[in-house]
């Protein structure tokens, strides 16, 4: 058992490499983005803490797929396997439940701790055959693929939102659409195969232009509803909707031109340190946006002509 | 028409392909066959264009790769994409507009199922069917039998006799050696990254026997079976 922890602590580190990073620099880097987004969410919403164990026992229950625990099943005594999985439910739930304490929501950390320790015994098949429909169907991919893995997080925006018109909470509201964003970035966080470029019978300069049209399409059609009830209940702030849509629209448009930048490499640590910087500085979008495209253009070159 | 000249690849000091020259073709289907690890795949993905490389690659076309259809060994699915979105997504890349996707499903491929759940077979029928949906004038098919079953095996053979009817030019590579004695009007041998030797439809039972006997057999006697 030791070593399979050893060899799950190599992994992540592995992990952390690949991405460029220094293991130890990463942790410190999660840990500091883990408590800047608590500090967020209970800053923003009243129902922070429900929405944080949430999160902690969607984080838990992921350790819970099929193929995973069959393999640690087949491979470990039913005793062992117990104790491993328990383990590591808890070591993912740890940093919530203590952000619970902090907030000294006892009750909530102590289900989380519970329950998570209680998913140990779970099997969960992700792989069903079961297509999840999405309106993004007919230009895949990414807001096809995308859609389709993170709809949970666009039910929660779909919460959040409900419990703004509830509770009179436009900052609540505005947060579900910036959510929503975010969410659409995410899409663009996996790079092709270089062969899905290849197919495509377009410059790079028109494959660029065909990629961000599609995204800020999509991107508005998904944002249309929550928009629309925001602006139905909250119509006084239709300027800070309009602020948070356009800079998302950029954001996403960086994101879609970030993919390629360094094509077919995914993306790497002074890429992603450069795109979190500009969360805090969106001016710098006006060097990251040029400077993104030209390196798109050139790393598509190859491939595309 | 396709012409390959002077055509060398390494990566580092490792020479996979070395000085490899070629004619292909229209209404003609080329075989390649080699060993795992011959570079036969390395070929392809230098003339679609995917690796550099040295050596030119002529041909009729202003812009080569759109009017080539490449079936890789292994066709990659995304795990939350469907058979018929990933047709799709091929004949929009291709700016071809396929209404009629399910008349076109000659391999009876559960569409509306996640493509990543096929078989190995089924996701080479399914890679096959969105290259021929594209209407390409050049189809390099790496393997295209690689996990089909017999029936699907049939449709291939089918399929690439008419594609040669249709003046497309054809290559493919294979591990079984009656496939491409039923459809190739040449094979090249492909060997340590180098093409050692070259035959028409006359000499494929010759080159048949020969493999059986010099590659097969020596290297089995070598196992000393008993």
């Amino acid at each position: 058992m030791r070593d399979y922890f050893a060899l799950q602590f190599r992994l992540v580190n592995r992990h952390l490499s690949d991405f460029g990073i220094q293991p130890a620099l990463g942790y410190l880097l999660m840990a500091i983005i883990f408590s800047g987004f608590t500090a967020y969410l209970y800053y923003v919403s009243s129902f922070a803490s429900y929405v944080y164990a949430l999160l902690a026992l969607g984080s838990s229950s992921l350790l819970s797929e099929a193929g995973r625990t069959g393999f640690l099943k087949q491979h470990f005594s039913k005793q062992q396997f117990l104790i491993i999985r328990c383990v590591e439910n808890i070591i993912v739930a740890l940093p919530f439940i203590v952000g619970l304490l902090i907030y000294h929501k006892w009750l909530l950390a102590l289900g989380v701790l519970i329950i998570s320790a209680a998913l140990s015994y779970t099997s969960i098949e992700r792989n069903l055959n079961i297509v999840i429909p999405t309106p993004f169907y007919k230009y895949p991919f990414e807001f096809t693929i995308g859609f389709r893995k993170n709809y949970p997080a666009i039910i929660l925006a779909g919460f959040l939102m409900v419990m703004a018109v509830l509770y009179d909470n436009a900052n609540l509201g505005l947060f579900a659409v910036a959510l929503v964003l975010l969410v659409c970035m995410m899409f663009y966080m996996q790079s092709e195969p270089v062969y899905l470029v290849w197919i495509h019978a377009l410059s790079p300069p028109q494959f660029l232009l065909h990629k961000v049209s599609l995204a800020l399409l999509y991107a508005t059609l998904l944002c249309l509803p929550f928009a629309t009830v925001l602006l139905i209940f909250f119509m006084s702030h239709a300027g800070y909707l309009g602020l948070i849509y356009i800079l998302g629209i950029l954001y996403l448009v960086t994101a879609v031109l970030g993919k390629y930048a360094f094509f077919p490499a995914p993306m790497n640590v002074p890429q992603g340190l450069l795109m979190a910087f500009s969360f805090s500085f969106p001016p710098m979008l006006l060097f990251l946006l040029p400077y993104f495209y030209r390196r798109s253009v050139r790393q598509l070159k190859p491939v595309l002509q | 028409m396709m012409h390959i000249e002077h055509l060398s690849k390494s990566y580092g000091a490792h020479i996979v392909l070395r000085d490899i020259s070629l004619d292909f073709e229209k209404g003609k289907v080329y075989g390649i066959v080699g060993e795992n690890g011959s570079g036969k795949t390395t070929l392809f993905k230098c003339i679609i264009g995917i690796e550099p490389f040295h050596g030119h690659i002529r041909s009729d076309y202003a812009d080569l790769k759109d009017h080539i259809g490449y079936l890789p060994t292994d066709p990659y699915f995304f795990s939350k994409i469907t058979g018929r979105e990933y047709l799709r997504l091929l004949a929009n890349a291709r700016r071809v507009v396929e209404n009629d996707v399910d008349t076109k499903n000659i391999f009876d491929l559960p569409l509306d199922q996640y493509a990543s759940n096929y078989s190995t077979g089924m996701k080479k029928k399914l890679a096959m069917t969105a290259i021929l949906i594209q209407q390409n004038d050049i189809y390099i098919l790496d393997e295209p039998y690689n996990g089909v079953d017999i029936h699907s095996n049939m449709i291939i053979t089918e399929i690439i006799g008419r594609l040669r009817n249709l003046q497309k030019t054809i290559i493919i590579s294979s591990h079984i050696f009656s496939t491409l004695k039923e459809t190739c009007d040449q094979i090249h041998v492909l060997d340590q990254g180098q093409i050692t030797r070259s035959v028409g439809v006359a000499e494929f039972d010759a080159l048949e026997t020969e493999m059986k006997n010099f590659t097969v057999q020596d290297k089995v006697n070598r196992l000393a079976l008993r």
